[in-house]
């Protein structure tokens, strides 16, 4: 058997530590660093207790939340204040004032960490451009293709730097685009940002993480142009408990294989095969179920098992037996593969 | 000019705050109706201040536009989180099972995902306008068990209804996919309706009423007394200073247009929709 075949990775992140949390934003930076370590270093420990084979960055314990962190690195951007995202949930949108520019890196202490740390198997999230271009105020750009674009080439500034500091080794970087199928008719805007991010940047695995799409079918048309490696997708909340019969919430994975077929990349499937908004932790059959669902349409060296998102919004110990019973799965599939 | 200001607009820092300590039961459901009364009381104050000349409940109890009105009226129960147009806000899409019977809005307590408290709570201002979410757009953002022609004589008999209950001579339809729009000619209320920009080729037949509020004052002329006219962006926190000299051009074609905002402000920061109404109040 390869050992490449159906290799476990989380998708970000995780809920940090009360002691973390509770003072985020209240801590100075040499703080911070110093509790962030601290909760990557257990957070790291939990994933391998459980198994994965990827430990992504241990849980983005440096991040507060996935748009705020780059764009208050900026320059250009101006924060008036939170809107509503749904309910009594806001976030901090910003207004696109003046040109942007990178004035520190988003993700350089992560890296850093987890190469002190010598770990290999990482993969880094970043924000996508599209997603930080949809969810902020333009108000200089001529217009969002524009403003798309200038954050596809501060994307790309970061991972230069990433990968230069991590040295010769492969890094696995991970964009993450929430919003990647939200405007349909802005699909070339998605793709151009999206490949402008990686543009002439050797050495790296690009993975692009969707989820909660209306439409993945949107995003399966430009796959084939994409400078992607692979789609960590998610699927596991579109889909029932029952551990045997239909599977539902995987209709797309045919799809995906009818795309793989297309493309002249070879490409690979992240499956997300836990529901990260219910404290229900899914069996083991289930999982396993699933996996083998997948199997039919996608060979095993191209699949790779993960949550459907991050983490953050369990509790650590519902998260960590989420990923246990996905590692558990994992290797029952494997026995007869 | 008349000047209006309409639908959810953005929680203050100390209302979001008062919530979030609700929903965690550190404060009681009294606390929170205090917070509201204050926060809708310093709201009304500030329309007086700015002079608007209309505007609606501040909706600062309202998680979406359908929320409350979910609440009022058996028979319709919420659905998933769905992203709002293409915006970065959900809602809950309303399920419409059956046309049930409609509950006071102004006793309205609690429902397992709303904010307490009444529907609205109206100022006594001959300003007021009540705020309900347009017919169509109702329509076409829930799951209805039933077709348009149905849903809409039924809407049409809960509506009058919660505006019989409320008692008010003024209403005001936020409409974003108006569908069959000559029935708001038939409410006996002054009806203020808002239509979004790309409706102007939409059916609007044989439309009378008090103010049509789109992009286009001469449009709005053909079918109401007031023309309204999207002034204020509210979708952008660039402030539009040059207001009074944009609306120069309009001077002399009407005696009196309504000016406003393009969409309700609630898609801002609350410090940024401050200032654009204070903009909007500006305006001589």
């Amino acid at each position: 058997m390869d050992s490449n075949y159906l290799l476990t990775q989380e998708i970000g992140s995780f809920r940090k530590p009360d002691y973390l949390s509770k003072k985020f934003r209240s801590l100075n930076e040499i703080e911070l660093n110093e509790l962030a370590t601290k909760a990557t270093i257990e957070t790291i420990e939990l994933y391998e207790k459980a198994g994965l084979d990827n430990i992504g960055v241990g849980g983005e314990m440096f991040r507060w939340e996935m748009y705020e962190h780059p764009i208050r690195r900026l320059n250009g951007v101006t924060m008036h204040g939170p809107v509503r995202s749904f309910d009594n949930r806001y976030y901090n949108k910003g207004s696109v004032v003046n040109k942007l520019q990178r004035i520190k890196s988003f993700h350089m202490e992560e890296v850093l960490l987890l190469k002190n740390l010598n770990k290999k198997n990482i993969k880094i999230p970043i924000t996508g451009p599209y997603t930080l271009m949809d969810w902020s105020f333009n108000e200089y750009y001529k217009d969002r293709y524009d403003l798309a674009m200038e954050f596809g080439r501060i994307v790309n500034q970061e991972i230069r730097e990433l990968k230069q500091a991590w040295g010769d080794d492969l890094l696995q970087i991970q964009i993450d685009e929430p919003a990647a199928t939200t405007h349909p008719s802005e699909m070339k805007t998605v793709l151009d940002s999206i490949n402008e991010s990686v543009e002439g940047i050797q050495g790296i695995e690009v993975h692009l993480h969707v989820c909660y799409s209306i439409d993945y079918g949107l995003l399966f048309d430009i796959v084939p142009d994409l400078n992607v490696d692979y789609y960590n997708l998610e699927f596991a909340n579109r889909d029932n408990m029952v551990t045997k019969g239909e599977r539902p919430g995987y209709a797309d994975v045919k799809k995906f294989k009818d795309t793989m077929d297309v493309s002249s990349r070879k490409i690979g499937l992240g499956l997300g095969v836990t529901d990260v908004h219910i404290d229900d932790v899914e069996p083991v059959d289930l999982i396993k179920n699933r996996i083998e669902y997948t199997l039919k349409f996608v060979e095993p060296d191209r699949l790779r098992i993960n949550p459907d998102c991050g983490l953050r919004t369990r509790s650590r110990e519902i998260g960590y037996q989420k990923l246990k019973n996905m590692v558990d799965a994992t290797k029952e599939v494997l026995k007869i593969l | 000019m008349r000047k209006l200001i309409y639908g959810i607009y953005p929680r203050s820092e100390r209302l979001r705050l008062g919530i979030g300590r609700w929903e965690r039961g550190i404060i009681g459901e009294n606390d929170l109706r205090q917070i509201i009364s204050e926060e809708k009381d310093q709201f009304y104050n500030m329309m007086k201040v700015n002079k608007i000349d209309y505007y609606t409940d501040p909706l600062f109890n309202w998680h979406d536009i359908f929320r409350p009105i979910v609440a009022s009226v058996n028979g319709i129960s919420l659905g998933p989180l769905t992203r709002y147009f293409e915006t970065n806000t959900f809602y809950r899409k309303p399920i419409v099972n059956e046309m049930g019977e409609v509950r006071n809005p102004m006793e309205v307590n609690d429902s397992e995902y709303n904010i307490p408290g009444p529907v609205y709570r109206p100022n006594s201002s001959d300003g007021y306008l009540t705020f309900l979410p347009g017919i169509g757009t109702f329509y076409s953002l829930s799951q209805v068990s039933t077709d348009f022609d149905k849903f809409k004589e039924w809407i049409v008999e809960v509506y009058n209804q919660i505006l019989k209950t409320i008692n008010t001579d003024k209403v005001f339809f936020y409409e974003e996919t108006p569908r069959d729009v000559e029935l708001y000619s038939s409410f006996s209320q002054k009806v203020f309706l808002r239509i979004p920009v790309n409706s102007k080729s939409s059916n609007i037949g044989k439309l009378s009423v008090y103010s049509l509020i789109t992009d286009d004052p001469y449009l709005s002329s053909k079918f109401s007394n007031l023309p309204g006219y999207f002034a204020v962006d509210s979708m952008s926190t660039k402030l539009e200073n040059d207001l009074a000299e944009k609306l120069k051009k309009f001077v002399e074609d009407f005696p009196e247009l309504l000016i406003t905002h393009n969409n309700y402000l609630d898609f801002l920061p609350r410090k940024i929709a401050d200032k654009k109404v204070e903009l909007l109040g500006g305006v001589a």
